[in-house]
Formats: structure tokens, C-alpha cells, sequence
């Protein structure tokens, strides 16, 4: 059966021939018996078709519905972004509060008053100032700070030396006190800043302190900078972790005692 | 989509040749497999669904009869093959529906056809009835064996223990007059059908 056979063949079997086609067809068929042969094979070929056709349409009937993934799949993600933006101010909650927590208790971790210190030069000259200078170091040893603050700021107002050790363990004492008194504690450590180079360090530590504590973060962050920028200076390692928000507990600082008996000091 | 047990190509071509039910189950798994890069490849070029349904049934049939008759020789991947031939059927499609160059001509004779469609679907399925009508006043071993042998294109030294007869000739002899049982069948239905229409 060559193509034109099988075209007026199909063309039959679908109803696509005129009737004058159909009858000639016919008649043609009447003679041919290989023609008749070749239809019904092509017929039982058709037939397979069909069937086979049936049972994908089954199949095509079972998958789901590609809108319906396509909409599963935008409402997933509906779904994703509501939980995100519902998450989000959540997370962005519990994380500021974290840095607020950090913040208020920093001052609290890490300030250690300043170890006490042996008699000072100037005392020694003075055994009047040397009894109050002892009196204010077991108050301030004791933390009774309020006690030792009077104290200190007897003995600063009589120091002939511009060497404001009182001035320093004065701030450090302020910054003791609950709730500190951290303007005062500033003006006395800025005192120490201007003049004394051997407690300079130690100043800015308690200045950045104390300027923390009093919410100035930014000013206080200078300190720690000026800190951590330099090697091997007092509490050097300890600015590095507060400028990079290390966890409390890891901040590792040191509240050195202060030997004034050293030979640097006795100059 | 799950697909339980991934089947290689080859897995796919010879079960599908062997026959049986491992045949169907081959059969779904590469239509559920395939469907929708051929329903994106049409829905993308001016088709809707439908017309993807349509294309993509034709190209697996065409895919199973080319593996029955063992003329399928893949180069390829099999999602490959399937999406040329649905290319090609799709294009073919397009091409006669686009002869006369016109977009909006082309519109409303969609629109005609979806109208006359109704029409036409019933005279296809009056034909398809008659047609079946004519095969399955066959009985069904007669049905069996033409199918396995012409559709299935199954040799007789397959089909014999298949419908339980004793040797290849039985199963000749039996597809012979199965055959010519439907050509009597064919020839009075194609009358009756002459007339009616």
C-alpha cells in the first residue's frame, strides 16, 4: 500500500471522502483483496493506538495538575516569606536585646578596681598624709568607696607633686561607688591623663569604662581603640575583645596591682 | 513529582520491548517523566495544554511503536527523542494552521474550530466507536492476537505461548482467520458507515 492508498485510506476511515470518492473506493476495495488486507491490519493498528492512547489519557489523568505545583510552589514560597518577616523582627529583637544586655553588663564584668598601692612618696614625707592616705586604701580595699573618696580628695587637694595618683585611685573610687559617679570619675582620670604618664594607660581604661557605663559608647569605643591599638599596654587583649563584642565571660582584663615602690616611681 | 525507581534508557527500551505489565509501568513512569518539558515547550510557543496533551500522547505512541517494531536506535537520551518528535508535531501543526500568514485570521479560526470542534470530536468518535464496534465483534483471542502480532509486532514464536497454543503455525493459522474474519467485518461496517453518512 503505497502513500496515496493509505491517505485515501485514512481520509475513508476518518470521513474526509466525497461520495463519489467513497463509492469508487469501495468499488476499488471489491477487487483487492490485498487492499482489504492492508485496511484491517492498519484498522487493528488503529485499534492499538487507541487503546494505548486510553491508557496514557489514564496516566495524564493522575498526574497533578501543573498550575496546581506551580501554585503549591509560589505558596510555599508566600508561606516562607510571611514566617521570615514574622521571624525576622523576632530574631532582630532578641539579637539587640542581647547587645543590650552586653552593653549594660559590661561595665559591671569588667570593671575591678585598681590594685592598692604601696605608701606614696609623698605620704612618706607627710605622716599625716600617710595616715590618711592608709585610711583611704582600707576603705577602698574594703570597697567602702564612699568612705574613701573624702579621703582621697583630702589628700588631692594637698598633693604637692603633680603626680595625681589620687586623682587616679579618686576616679577609680567614683566608679566603685553604685550607681557610679561617672562625670566625676572622667575628671579626676583625665586629671591623670595630663600628667602622669606611668598610670596613663590605666586612665584610659577607666575613662573608656567609665564613659561606656554613662551610655557614651562611641567615645568610650575610642579608648578601647587607643587600647587595643597599642601593644602591650595595660589591658591591651581586654579592648581588643570589647571592640569585637566577645562574649562576657572570654573578655580577659587585668586589674594589675600598682607597686609604687617600683624604681620607676621612685624618681 | 516522586519517581520511586529511576530506570536507565536501556532498563526503559527493553522492558518496554519485553511486553507485559513491566511494559506499562516503564510506559508511565516516561510520560509522568517527560510531560512537563513538553507541555512548557508548547505552552511556549503559542499552544495551550490541550494541544500539549494531544502532541505528547502522539509522540509516546510513536515512541512505543518504534520500540515494538525495533526500529528505535537512539543517539540519545530517550526526554531527548521525545522532545524532538513533539517538536516536529507541534511545528507541523502550527505550519498548517498558519498557511495563510494572517494572525488574526489564524485567532478566529481558533475560535471557528474550538466552535466546530464540538462538531468534529463527535464525528472522530462516532468513527472510533465504529471502528472499535468492528474490532471487538471479534473475539477476544481473535483481538489478542492481531494486536500482539500487528500492533505489538510480537513474531509468532512470541505470541504461540502467549495464547497458549501448542506451536508457531497454530498461532499463523489463527491470526489468518482472525484477519479475515475482520475483513468481512470491516467491509459490511464500511458500508453501513457509507450509508449513514
Amino acid at each position: 500500500m503505497d502513500g496515496k492508498e493509505e491517505e485515501k485510506l485514512w481520509n475513508y476511515l476518518s470521513g474526509k471522502q466525497t461520495d463519489e470518492e467513497k463509492r469508487l473506493f469501495l468499488l476499488h476495495l471489491a477487487d483487492n483483496d490485498e487492499l482489504k488486507e492492508e485496511m484491517a491490519v492498519s484498522l487493528v493498528r488503529h485499534y492499538g493506538r487507541l487503546k494505548l492512547k486510553e491508557k496514557l489519557e489514564e496516566v495524564h489523568k493522575s498526574l497533578p495538575d501543573i498550575v496546581d505545583h506551580r501554585s503549591k510552589r509560589i505558596w510555599y514560597w508566600q508561606m516562607a516569606a510571611v514566617v521570615l518577616i514574622l521571624l525576622l523582627p523576632t530574631c532582630l529583637f532578641f539579637f539587640w536585646e542581647d547587645q543590650r544586655i552586653w552593653q549594660e553588663n559590661l561595665f559591671n564584668h569588667v570593671f575591678k578596681p585598681y590594685g592598692t598601692a604601696d605608701l606614696l612618696n609623698a605620704a612618706k614625707q607627710d605622716s599625716s598624709l600617710e595616715h590618711v592616705w592608709n585610711e583611704a586604701m582600707r576603705y577602698y580595699e574594703a570597697g567602702s568607696y564612699a568612705r574613701a573618696i573624702p579621703l582621697l580628695m583630702q589628700l588631692n587637694g594637698q598633693d604637692i607633686t603633680p603626680s595625681s595618683h589620687y586623682s587616679f585611685y579618686l576616679g577609680v573610687a567614683y566608679l566603685g561607688l553604685s550607681p557610679p559617679e561617672t562625670e566625676k570619675a572622667i575628671e579626676s582620670l583625665q586629671r591623670v591623663l595630663a600628667i602622669n604618664k606611668e598610670l596613663s594607660q590605666q586612665a584610659r581604661w577607666y575613662i573608656a569604662l567609665a564613659y561606656w557605663q554613662q551610655g557614651d559608647i562611641d567615645i568610650a569605643k575610642k579608648y578601647f581603640k587607643d587600647i587595643a591599638n597599642q601593644q602591650d599596654v595595660y589591658n591591651h587583649e581586654a579592648a581588643k575583645d570589647i571592640l569585637n563584642q566577645k562574649s562576657l565571660e572570654s573578655i580577659q582584663f587585668i586589674p594589675a596591682p600598682y607597686n609604687l615602690s617600683s624604681p620607676v616611681n621612685k624618681e | 513529582m516522586g519517581w520511586g525507581r529511576l530506570y536507565t534508557d536501556n532498563e526503559i527500551i527493553s522492558g518496554i520491548r519485553k511486553g507485559g505489565s513491566q511494559s506499562e509501568v516503564l510506559l508511565r513512569y516516561v510520560y509522568k517523566k517527560n510531560w512537563p518539558m513538553i507541555l512548557k515547550m508548547i505552552v511556549q510557543n503559542n499552544g495551550n495544554e490541550e494541544d500539549a496533551r494531544d502532541i505528547y500522547q502522539e509522540t509516546i505512541i510513536i515512541f512505543y511503536e518504534q520500540i515494538k517494531k525495533g526500529k528505535l536506535e537512539l543517539n540519545c537520551k530517550i526526554s531527548t527523542y521525545l522532545y524532538a518528535v513533539s517538536r516536529n508535531l507541534w511545528n507541523n501543526a502550527l505550519k498548517k494552521q498558519r498557511a495563510k500568514n494572517n494572525y488574526y485570521q489564524f485567532v478566529q479560526e481558533r475560535e471557528e474550530q474550538k466552535q466546530d470542534s464540538h462538531i468534529s470530536v463527535l464525528l472522530k468518535q462516532e468513527k472510533a466507536d465504529l471502528l472499535y464496534s468492528c474490532i471487538e465483534q471479534l473475539k477476544e483471542d481473535c483481538r489478542k492476537i492481531l494486536v500482539l502480532s500487528i500492533f505489538e509486532s510480537k513474531s509468532m514464536k512470541e505470541i504461540y505461548p502467549l495464547m497458549g497454543f501448542q506451536n508457531e503455525q497454530i498461532a499463523r493459522n489463527k491470526k489468518h482467520k482472525c484477519l479475515n474474519y475482520l475483513k468481512k467485518i470491516v467491509f459490511r461496517s464500511v458500508s453501513e458507515a457509507d450509508i449513514l453518512d
